[in-house]
């Protein structure tokens, strides 16, 4: 048997950073929009689990443009060796991953609220919890429930990037340690 | 405590039909088209029936009566969905299999996302078999089993895409692998357990030829040639002297090193090298080897120097020219680095050195 060669350490940080951003979304979550634990956890579940594939997707989709002549060499190399090429130029490699994890960033800072909004609709998801003002007015329980989603919306945005933060933190620690 | 019987008695219950359209009555019909076929087969010894379809519409029909027990209330295993992955393993098998009997690549993705919408299904199904409408959490846990199903469907491509360029870049193989923060090299642990054992004949060979003056070295070859058991010896010895290096295997039989030498010397001696270890696993009782082949030379002298006297030895290993006219030239020249080093830094990085040690190990495999 050859030797295999298998990206495992790639799906294990990945679970990790997944499991941390659910940590930190949810209690942000459970804060900011003061939702129950539980629909906290699901929300913030769905929200990953829906943004971790999009993202493959996306990955999956730009791959050939992104990994084209040089970049395609040095990205190689950085994957397999864990050190860009330094004979070759480095500045365009790392300026094009640099706007694709930006692009990453505020495609989940958009996506996660809307993916939830979107199973909200079709009554996939734990709903929001019954509010106590309104009951007999219409129109302003209307008003009352679209506060409660824009704050569910910010709170969501704002644990994407508590998470990231923290992610970046961590890792910055591990390399500098 | 159930006996085998009762057991046996419940499971012929559990498939008994309890309506027409049921998984029970399909799987039993495709049970029975494979029973058909077999008594078919057994009355017609020539083979004048072409039988293919009729066990291919049996195992149908019985992958599609699992799949069906499945989607209604899979088997869980700790909560883990087994009978969802076994079904969907059926499934896969009999869609995605080629001639030759192995899955296309897409089999492999279409497994967990099969697996996903079989428990995300089975929510969506009642145990008798009618539609449902879940409560909301569990439409919740079924669109978390689809979305990780396609995430691992998304993972599994991305193993595919890395094995492309493996395929796309040889010279990927001698990357520095530990170093990066993607990828994991996985090897066969038998045969690193024999690693060390290759170093220290490497070790022995530089230390006996390399440099050494003629005579001796001529010496020492006719030694070995003719009693195989003082190069065993002299292995033991050395590595019982150096401070790196244990000999993996202590009993006898284990290990075997040989040495076969041509040429007259003139210019050059020829040694092939053979290192056979057994697997340690007592279940297993392949045997592994590898083969240097090393070519100990004459080193140049200027011509007022030359005495016999004062003739040393030169070795350099794997000059075989299979070794040298095959195909990737980047790894030759690794391979040729990495040999070079091997004595002077014994601990260092050995991952090139095994990896060269591997691919030489299957040339020798197809050759023979």
């Amino acid at each position: 048997m050859l030797p295999v060669v298998i990206p495992l350490r790639l799906f294990l940080s990945q679970l990790f950073c997944i499991s941390m951003g659910l940590a930190i979304e949810a209690s942000v979550l459970s804060k900011r929009a003061e939702l129950p634990r539980q629909v906290a956890f699901h929300y913030s579940l769905v929200a990953n689990v829906v943004a971790m594939f999009a993202g493959w997707a996306a990955i999956f989709a730009v791959q050939e443009f992104f990994l084209r002549g040089v970049r395609g060499q040095q990205v190689l190399s950085y994957i397999f060796s864990g050190a860009f090429i330094t004979e070759f130029a480095l500045v365009p490699t790392q300026v094009a991953c640099m706007t694709l994890a930006i692009v990453f960033f505020v495609g989940g800072f958009l996506l996660k609220p809307y993916s939830v909004r979107m199973l909200e609709q079709f009554d996939l998801v734990p709903p929001l919890p019954e509010m106590q003002v309104g009951r007999d007015d219409p129109r302003l329980k209307a008003l009352v429930e679209a506060r409660l989603r824009e704050r569910v919306a910010e709170a969501m945005q704002l644990g994407h990037i508590a998470s990231t933060i923290a992610t970046m933190l961590f890792f910055a620690l591990l390399i500098a340690w | 405590m159930e006996s085998a019987v009762d057991r046996l008695k419940s499971l012929f219950e559990s498939l008994a039909p309890p309506r027409l359209v049921s998984w029970q009555s399909m799987f039993l019909f495709g049970l029975a088209m494979w029973v058909l076929s077999g008594v078919v087969m057994l009355a017609d010894p020539e083979r004048t029936l072409d039988l293919f379809l009729l066990q291919r519409f049996g195992w149908v029909f019985i992958a599609g009566g699992i799949v069906w027990r499945q989607a209604l209330d899979p088997v869980r295993i700790w909560g883990f969905p087994v009978g969802a992955v076994a079904a969907s393993l059926v499934l896969v098998n009999l869609i995605f299999e080629d001639e030759v009997g192995q899955w296309r690549q897409s089999g492999f993705i279409a497994l967990p996302i099969f697996s996903g919408l079989l428990v995300a299904m089975s929510y969506f199904l009642s145990t008798s078999g009618r539609w449902r409408v879940p409560n909301r959490f569990e439409r919740l846990k079924s669109i978390v089993a689809l979305g990780i199903g396609l995430v691992l469907a998304c993972w599994l491509n991305f193993y595919f895409i890395t094995q492309d360029w493996l395929v796309q870049y040889p010279g990927l193989w001698n990357a520095r692998i530990d170093n990066s923060n993607f990828m994991a090299l996985v090897k066969d642990p038998r045969q690193d357990w024999g690693r060390d054992l290759v170093a220290e004949v490497d070790f022995l060979l530089y230390d006996k030829f390399h440099g050494r003056p003629w005579p001796q070295i001529e010496r020492a070859l006719e030694e070995y040639g003719s009693q195989p058991e003082s190069l065993e010896r002299d292995l033991r010895d050395s590595a019982g002297r150096s401070f790196f290096f244990k000999l993996p295997f202590r009993r006898e039989p284990d290990w075997n090193v040989t040495l076969t030498t041509s040429g007259d010397g003139n210019p050059s001696y020829l040694i092939n090298t053979r290192v056979t270890w057994e697997s340690p696993l007592f279940f297993d009782d392949r045997d592994f080897t590898i083969v240097r082949s090393c070519e100990i030379a004459r080193a140049p002298l200027p011509l007022e120097l030359f005495n016999e006297s004062t003739q040393t030895g030169l070795i350099s290993c794997n000059t075989s020219p299979e070794f040298i006219f095959r195909e990737e030239p980047e790894l030759e020249e690794a391979s040729t680095d990495a040999d070079a080093e091997t004595p002077d830094a014994p601990t260092g990085d050995t991952q090139d050195n095994t990896q060269n040690d591997t691919r030489n190990n299957t040339q020798e495999e197809n050759g023979s």
